[in-house]
C-alpha cells in the first residue's frame, strides 16, 4: 500500500481549483483525509504519478473528468450493512411510515448496495411496486453502474452473512445469479426505481419524500456542507417522514436538528416533526 | 506536556494490554488517546463498555465530525476507518478495508501523523498482521515518537515485529514501561 498524505495541502487546493476552474465543480467542501485518499486512488488507477500531471490531464483532457469522478467515488461497503437497521425498517418503520404511493429518496448512490438492500426489504413486504423510489448519483457514469446491479463475487460473502443476520424468510440466492465472477441482481428489483444524476449544490431534489435513506455519505463532507445538504433534504421531506443516516452519523449540532426527533438512537433513525 | 496526542494500535492479544494501560493512567491525563483496535465488523456494541470497566478516563466511540477533547479515550468504531483531522475533529470513512481491516491502524496512524506531526506518540501492541507498520513509520517520518510493545511479551508478535522492520522505533517497551512512559509525558 502506498503511504497516504503525500498530497500536501497546497497541492490539494491546486487540484480542487483546477477542477473548479475547468468544470465548475466544487470539491472544496470535502472531508480532507478521505478526499486526499480518493484523489490518490484515482491517480493510481489512471497511472498518473504526480499532482502536476493530474492537473494537466484534468485541464487538457475534457473527457477525463467523468472517469475521474467515477474513480474518486467511494463504493458502498456491503448489502444489509447493520442488519439490525434493516430488521427495524422491515418490522416497524416501513409498515408504520411508508404507504402505497409514498416517495422514497436515496441520495448519492455509488455502487448501489444500499439501494438493492432497500429494494429487497420492500419486495419482501410486498411494497416494492407501490412506492416511488428516486436514486440519485453524482457522476454520469454511475447511472449505468447502478442500473446494471452487478457486484464483485468477493463482496458476496459478507452480503450473505449480513442477509443471514437479517434472517429473512426468503433465500438470498433468489435475488441474483453468478456469471463471470460477478453477482447480477434481478433487474426487477430496480425496475420502478428512477435513477438520475443529481448535484446537491445546483439541483432541485425530488420533493414530498416519506423516507430518505442517506447512510455514510455525509461523512465525506465538511460540517458546513453537511448543514447545507441537510437543509435541502429537510425541505424535501413531508412532516412525519423518516430520515436515516449512518450509525456513526448524527444530526447533533446540525442546523436542522430542531426539525427532527431521534426515534432510534442505535440505528440513527429520525422523524421529521416540523 | 510536550505531546498533543497518543495513538495506540493493536489486534490479537492486545485487549488485556490496553485494559491494563487504561486502568493505570493518571486521572489528570490531559491529552487525547486514540485507540485503533481490530474488532469484529458486525459487532457494534460491547467493546467500548468492556474497555470502560477499568479505565480511569472516559471512553468514547466518536461520531463523524465530533470534536476531539483532551483527557478522553477515543475508540475507532466498528466497520469505519477513523481519521483525526486538522481543526480537532474526527472524520469517519467507509473506504475499503486496508490490511483486511476496517478500522485500519495504518490509516488512523497516517492521519494522526499528518495532523499532530512531532507532537504525537504512536504505540503498536500485540497483533497478528502487519497493519500499523507503515503507520508507525509515517509517525516517525513526521517527527513523532514510535513505540512498540516488546515482542517477547506479546501474545502475537507479528504486528510489533513488522513495525520494527518498517522503521527504527524509539522504544521497545513492556506494558509496564509503556505505562510509566505515558505517566511521564
Amino acid at each position: 500500500m502506498e503511504e497516504i498524505n503525500n498530497i500536501g495541502i497546497i497541492e490539494y487546493r491546486n487540484i480542487i481549483k483546477a477542477i473548479s476552474d475547468n468544470y465548475g465543480i466544487d470539491f472544496s467542501h470535502k472531508s480532507f483525509t478521505a478526499f486526499v485518499r480518493s484523489i490518490e486512488r484515482a491517480m493510481v488507477l489512471n497511472n498518473i504519478r504526480s499532482t502536476e500531471s493530474l492537473i494537466s490531464t484534468l485541464t487538457t483532457n475534457k473527457n477525463f473528468i467523468h472517469r475521474f469522478i467515477s474513480d474518486i467515488s467511494i463504493e458502498e461497503t456491503e448489502m444489509f450493512r447493520d442488519p439490525n437497521l434493516w430488521i427495524e425498517l422491515r418490522d416497524n418503520i416501513i409498515p408504520q411510515y411508508v404507504k402505497k404511493g409514498s416517495n422514497i429518496w436515496v441520495p448519492e448512490v455509488t455502487s448501489g448496495d444500499e439501494l438493492i438492500t432497500l429494494a429487497i426489504v420492500l419486495k419482501e413486504l410486498g411494497m416494492l411496486e407501490h412506492v416511488r423510489i428516486t436514486a440519485t448519483c453524482f457522476g454520469r457514469n454511475q447511472v449505468d453502474i447502478i442500473k446494471e446491479a452487478a457486484f464483485p463475487i468477493k463482496k458476496m460473502e459478507i452480503n450473505i452473512a449480513n442477509f443471514n443476520r437479517y434472517s429473512s424468510s426468503s433465500k438470498f440466492s433468489e435475488y441474483y445469479e453468478e456469471r463471470n465472477n460477478r453477482a447480477y441482481f434481478d433487474h426487477e428489483l430496480l425496475r420502478g426505481v428512477n435513477v438520475k444524476q443529481f448535484e446537491f449544490i445546483t439541483d432541485e431534489p425530488p420533493q414530498n419524500n416519506h423516507l430518505v435513506l442517506y447512510r455514510n455519505k455525509m461523512i465525506y463532507y465538511n460540517k458546513r456542507m453537511q448543514n447545507s445538504i441537510m437543509s435541502k433534504i429537510t425541505d424535501s421531506m413531508s412532516i412525519g417522514s423518516i430520515f436515516i443516516c449512518g450509525v456513526k452519523e448524527n444530526l447533533e449540532s446540525s442546523n436542522n436538528e430542531k426539525s427532527f426527533l431521534l426515534i432510534n438512537e442505535n440505528e440513527s433513525i429520525y422523524k421529521k416533526t416540523n | 506536556m510536550s505531546y498533543k496526542a497518543v495513538i495506540i494500535g493493536g489486534s490479537a492479544g492486545s485487549f488485556q494490554v490496553i485494559t491494563k494501560i487504561l486502568a493505570n493512567l493518571p486521572a489528570g491525563f490531559d491529552i487525547p488517546i486514540f485507540l485503533c483496535l481490530h474488532r469484529l465488523k458486525h459487532v457494534r456494541t460491547g467493546f467500548e463498555e468492556a474497555l470502560s470497566i477499568k479505565s480511569t478516563l472516559p471512553i468514547i466511540e466518536p461520531y463523524d465530525k465530533q470534536h476531539i477533547r483532551p483527557g478522553k479515550i477515543y475508540l475507532a468504531p466498528a466497520n469505519y476507518h477513523m481519521y483525526m483531522e486538522l481543526g480537532n475533529t474526527f472524520s469517519l470513512s467507509t473506504e475499503p478495508p486496508v490490511n483486511h481491516s476496517r478500522p485500519s491502524i495504518d490509516l488512523s496512524f497516517f492521519s494522526a501523523a499528518y495532523t499532530y506531526k512531532n507532537k504525537l506518540v504512536g504505540i503498536i501492541l500485540s497483533g497478528a498482521n502487519k497493519d500499523g507498520a507503515l503507520g508507525l513509520k509515517q509517525i516517525k517520518l513526521a517527527g513523532g515518537v514510535a513505540i512498540v510493545q516488546s515482542p517477547d511479551e506479546c501474545q502475537v508478535k507479528t504486528m510489533p515485529t513488522a513495525a520494527m522492520a518498517a522503521t527504527s522505533v524509539d522504544y521497545v517497551y513492556t506494558t509496564d514501561q509503556i505505562i510509566s512512559f505515558l505517566k511521564r509525558i
